[in-house]
């Protein structure tokens, strides 16, 4: 394959962008910094020469059909939003253009619908860390999803967002972008999937969401990742949070082939709270790498970060997480966790929990392990009678328990309870639901 | 039942069971007693089958079959069960959900299908009744968080569950009130019958008065040096193990 050096201006001039615009100034911040290199901290244990040879989408390439997809429990009953190859499709979406004061509408729309919204919120959460994949997804930005709660409106059910890939064009990068603005005292609930329709074809994403809490507003999101193969995806999501809002995330990752989330939290306004769980699952040669930075930009502010690894065969992953407590962010309490299960020799964490503090009166804990399966305890589940393997999956299932009964959302806390269940071979031992739930009659 | 002929063990090039001997025969208890280090764990561990000994001599036999080859889990199918003296705590799995996991295992392994959500909890509620535990236990994280005395109470539990032919109860007794010690051996006598046999690990004879041994060994530096009837756990209880050694040389 032979790539112009030139890729990124050749599309980005096929755009037409006016000069001066956003996109322009994006994409020209992005040209100035190109892709990081292995010298850049925040990508030295990621090797993105894969996605050197991917252009970025311009021309949003929607195939006329797509394959059936599947449908999760937690499908039912709820507003479901798709995009496919990064694109917002309506045709394939089923929601409610207004529900209980709840917006949805494409990205295109809104810029003319809710323009003073967009404009005052649109790109505003990138500024203070560049970051060359979120310059880019803003100049090559495909036509996205906005999400609207207005002030106290309570969402009915949740919202998923289901992002399909589907014969994407060959070395493409799919920008998909989205802007989630919840108002005073709203609340709002959004489960997002990654689903790779054409197992033959690769599935490449460079996604950026920002997500806006005003004062009191409550928002949930559980995120579900998995590829066989072929799943290329850098995300950037980034929250700005007012005073007393909560943000509660839950990120489950399974045989990524190479995922890189990168979560980045603003505590703006004093008793917001911010909790982001979240569990890998890799497997092969599978590459997950988590980044966080949650920043106590004012007082009385909560977060909490729980991550698990669970890493077979040569796969690898990073973990970076970061609190930064600001000056004046007094009474800051932050917690982080980061603990790992090296299920084979060759297997490799990269693990490094952060604290940045300059305020005097706060409480920050953090810590992350890395180890193999306790040896006791696989031979107490010996002794009783369960072999070996058995053993060691039931350790393993029960190490991302933590992480999975903290999902506050039934449906999808059962849909990823099967999914371990699946992916440890454990089926039989999965009737144990009915078993607990007789117990504590 | 169970016949463990000059059995030599070892850890990391150091012998801990040396050249140690024991019959046990079923509707048999007996108690091993002896000073801290001697091997008591070790040995517990090694029938269980525990791989990190080095076994350089000797045999276990069990119902007539030589287990030293056998994993763990086999050797639990076949009727073992260690009560351990430091349960292991597992966070994520509850108690219920392990002991489905064992049950259905052995079932498998006979051939039967899982057994029905209805009968198993019978059966659980039964069990958890005989060692007095709070059926709330059953639901939280395996032995996580559990006081000494729960723990222990939870093995006995299991061992009601999983009612097995040879169990070995490692200072089950040690750190029990009165009361949790009645439950336990209240637990044990109830299971007790003719076809099974029990080996008891203990320091204190007051275990003794209530689960009343067959036989007593003292075991010293890696083996029995001394057997008696439970009159011996008295003179034990009076008098130290010091004499024991004097009369050893050593
Ligand atoms: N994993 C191990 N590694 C090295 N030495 C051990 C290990 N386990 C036990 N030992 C040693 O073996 C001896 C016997 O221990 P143990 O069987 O626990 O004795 P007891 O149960 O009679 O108190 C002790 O000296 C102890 O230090
Ligand atoms: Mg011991």
């Amino acid at each position: 394959m032979i790539v112009s050096d030139n890729k990124y201006k050749d599309q980005f001039t096929l755009l037409n962008k006016k000069e001066n615009s956003l996109e322009a100034k994006a994409f020209a911040r992005f040209e100035k910094m190109g892709l990081p290199t292995r010298k850049s901290e925040v990508y030295r244990y990621s090797n993105l020469s894969y996605f050197k040879n991917l252009s970025p989408s311009i021309n949003g390439n929607i195939p006329h059909k797509i394959p059936e997809y599947f449908s999760h429990d937690y499908l039912k009953e709820k507003n479901v939003l798709v995009t496919i190859n990064g694109i917002f499709s309506e045709s394939l979406s089923t929601y409610e253009e207004e529900e209980n004061g709840i917006y949805i509408s494409c990205m295109c729309d809104a810029r003319k619908e809710f323009r003073d919204i967009v404009e005052s919120h649109y790109n505003e959460t990138s500024k203070d860390y560049p970051d060359a994949f979120s310059e880019m997804n803003t100049a090559f930005a495909q036509c996205g999803i906005f999400i609207y709660a207005k002030k106290n409106a309570l969402a009915k059910k949740p919202i998923l967002i289901l992002h399909l890939g589907y014969a994407q064009a060959e070395a493409s990068l799919a920008c998909q972008r989205n802007l989630i603005v919840l108002e005073e005292n709203s609340k709002l609930e959004i489960i997002e999937d990654y689903l790779n329709l054409d197992e033959e074809k690769t599935f490449n994403i460079n996604h950026f969401s920002e997500y806006f809490l005003k004062a009191n507003s409550d928002l949930r999101i559980n995120i579900y990742q998995e590829e066989e193969n072929n799943f290329h995806f850098i995300g950037n999501k980034f929250f700005e949070l007012d005073r007393d809002s909560r943000l509660k995330l839950s990120a489950l990752n399974f045989d990524g082939k190479f995922v890189r989330n990168n979560f980045r939290v603003n505590l703006n306004g004093e008793n917001a709270e911010a909790t982001l769980n979240g569990i890998f699952i890799n497997e092969n040669e599978d590459h997950t790498d988590s980044r966080i930075l949650v920043k106590h930009n004012a007082p009385n502010c909560q977060s909490f970060q729980t991550f698990k690894g669970i890493l077979n065969h040569q796969s690898t992953a990073v973990f970076n997480g970061k609190v930064y407590v600001a000056e004046g962010a007094q009474k800051t309490n932050a917690y982080q966790s980061n603990k790992n299960i090296l299920l084979s020799e060759e297997a490799v964490i990269n693990t490094k929990p952060e604290l940045e503090i300059y305020a005097n009166d706060v409480k920050c804990s953090h810590g992350a392990t890395c180890g193999q399966l306790d040896e006791n305890a696989i031979f107490y589940a010996e002794s009783r009678g369960i072999p070996r393997e058995k053993a060691k999956k039931l350790i393993v299932f029960a190490f991302a328990q933590e992480v999975v009964q903290a999902i506050d959302n039934e449906d999808f806390k059962n849909f990823i309870e099967r999914r371990l269940v699946h992916q440890l071979d454990l089926a039989e031992y999965s009737t144990y639901e009915s078993v607990q739930s007789g117990i504590k009659e | 039942m169970l016949k463990i002929t000059n059995l030599h063990a070892s850890i990391d090039d150091k012998e801990i069971l040396k050249s140690f001997n024991i019959e046990v025969k079923p509707g048999e208890i007996h108690a091993i007693m002896g000073p801290n280090g001697t091997g008591k764990s070790t040995l517990a561990n090694v029938i269980t089958g525990r791989d990190s000994y080095d076994i350089s001599e000797g045999s276990i036999i069990f119902k007539g079959e030589e287990i030293l080859e056998l994993s763990p889990d086999e050797r639990a199918r076949l009727g073992i069960f260690l009560a351990f003296q430091y349960p292991v705590e597992i966070p994520g799995v509850s108690t219920t959900n392990f002991m489905k996991a064992a049950i259905n295992e052995r079932r498998k392994h006979q051939g039967l299908d899982p057994m029905k959500a209805a009968e198993f909890l019978k059966l659980m509620k039964e069990k958890m009744a005989l060692v007095e535990i709070d059926q709330k236990f059953m639901s939280r994280s395996l032995n996580e968080g559990f006081s000494g005395g729960e723990k222990k109470r939870n093995e006995i539990f299991q061992m009601a569950m999983l009612e097995p032919s040879l169990a070995i109860l490692d200072e089950t007794d040690s750190g029990l009130d009165i009361d949790a010690l009645k439950i336990v051996s209240k637990g044990v006598n109830q299971l007790r019958n003719k076809d099974n046999a029990f080996i008891v690990i203990t320091h204190y004879q007051r275990l003794l008065d209530y689960i009343v041994p067959d036989f007593v060994h003292v075991m010293y530096d890696g083996r029995i040096v001394k057997s008696g009837n439970k009159d011996l756990a008295k003179e034990l209880e009076a008098r130290g193990y010091d004499w024991i050694k004097e009369e050893l040389g050593v």
